[in-house]
């Protein structure tokens, strides 16, 4: 299969570098499909909307593993194959309920080497229209060109 | 002590709201290994990248994949997780019918203390994954987990008034090396009367 692979290189990102947004639409689909299909979490909160409210919440919500798995790939993306998440630490604020849209954005806020890796943390965030859904820090090994 | 508005700040004392002593002897204590239930396929691997539109080519072109370093299909680590999640039929039998695949692990015994306490609802709050090693197409994924900690007093929640616990899993491969260290937060609280007639219909 031929297509263009981008990756990202250690010597080329900077402390303070944003990278750059983007955006999921949150429906119904995206959270029950994330939740059973992909994630196998079949806890009902995230896929039956009677047995949400019967729990206190207003409708079906997102589990944290797609909202883990959400992040991750945008992080991934990003990056490119050559590039692997080390540590990854999310915290969940406001839920992602359906007829919502996750703004995901983040910025580089450390760049250093250790024991032969080339490491750069990012900072980054996943908002909804309430505010912010996920945040949390990431540490990446990037490639070099060297 | 109650702020000027009545409510209680996060770090107040230890409160008589739950017998914290059903808890006491789960925190800690880590479960048996568990087995897997499947092996990691390239149809996991699939649903998971449609839904999460991730086109890494180590997961997702297996000519790819076999000409890098991997030498084969690799899954996204964060998947680690999916594999200790069981079948459908188990959830809905632990959510809905209260009765567990693994009754005797500490999460299972702290999860059905707090639920007789009244904290009915449940939700996921944080969690941290240190990675230690690529997770693999056709790998056997083992784990096992613990309660590290429970909050020994309420948090006042948008959800309403609830307790904080954290879990610890540990991921192995088939070859008994460790792929992950997982943190896993849970907040269970009670739903307040006013959200519950609201959407009782």
């Amino acid at each position: 299969m031929s297509r263009e692979i981008n990756n990202v290189y250690w010597e080329d990102v900077q402390v303070k570098q944003d990278l750059p947004e983007k955006s999921r639409v949150i429906d119904t689909t995206l959270i029950a499909m994330g939740a059973t299909w992909a994630t196998h979490d079949f806890m009902p909160v995230h896929h039956d909307r009677d047995f949400a409210q019967s729990k206190g919440a207003p409708d079906i919500f997102m589990n944290i593993l797609t909202s883990n798995g959400l992040m991750m790939t945008y992080l991934e993306q990003w990056a490119g194959p050559k590039a692997v998440i080390k540590d990854i630490s999310i915290k969940l604020s406001v839920p992602n309920f359906p007829r919502d849209k996750m703004d995901m954005n983040a910025r580089i806020t450390r760049k250093w080497q250790e024991k032969g890796e080339n490491l750069i943390e990012v900072a980054f965030n996943g908002d909804n229209q309430m505010g912010p859904h996920a945040s949390g820090t990431a540490i990446i090994s990037l490639p070099t060109r060297g | 002590m109650a702020n000027k508005f009545g409510v209680l700040p996060f770090n107040s004392p230890v409160e008589p709201t739950m017998d914290y002593s059903k808890i006491a002897p789960l925190i800690g204590v880590q479960s048996p290994r568990h087995l897997p239930h499947d092996r990691v396929t390239v149809e996991d691997v699939d649903r998971w990248c449609q839904v999460m539109r991730d086109t890494n080519p180590l997961y997702t072109d297996e000519e790819y994949a076999r000409q890098s370093p991997h030498g084969g299909l690799l899954a996204p680590s964060g998947m680690v997780h999916v594999f200790a999640l069981g079948t459908m039929k188990a959830a809905i039998d632990q959510f809905v019918h209260g009765k567990c695949e693994f009754p005797d692990d500490p999460n299972v015994k702290l999860n059905t203390v707090v639920e007789e306490e009244g904290y009915t609802g449940v939700m996921a709050t944080a969690q941290r994954q240190q990675h230690f090693r690529r997770l693999r197409v056709g790998d056997e994924i083992h784990w096992t987990l613990g309660i590290a900690r429970l909050s020994d007093y309420d948090h006042l929640t948008r959800q309403g008034v609830g307790r904080k616990y954290q879990m610890l899993y540990q991921f192995f491969n088939q070859n008994d090396e460790l792929l992950c260290n997982q943190t896993f937060d849970v907040l269970v609280y009670r739903a307040p009367m006013s959200t519950r007639r609201l959407y009782a219909g």
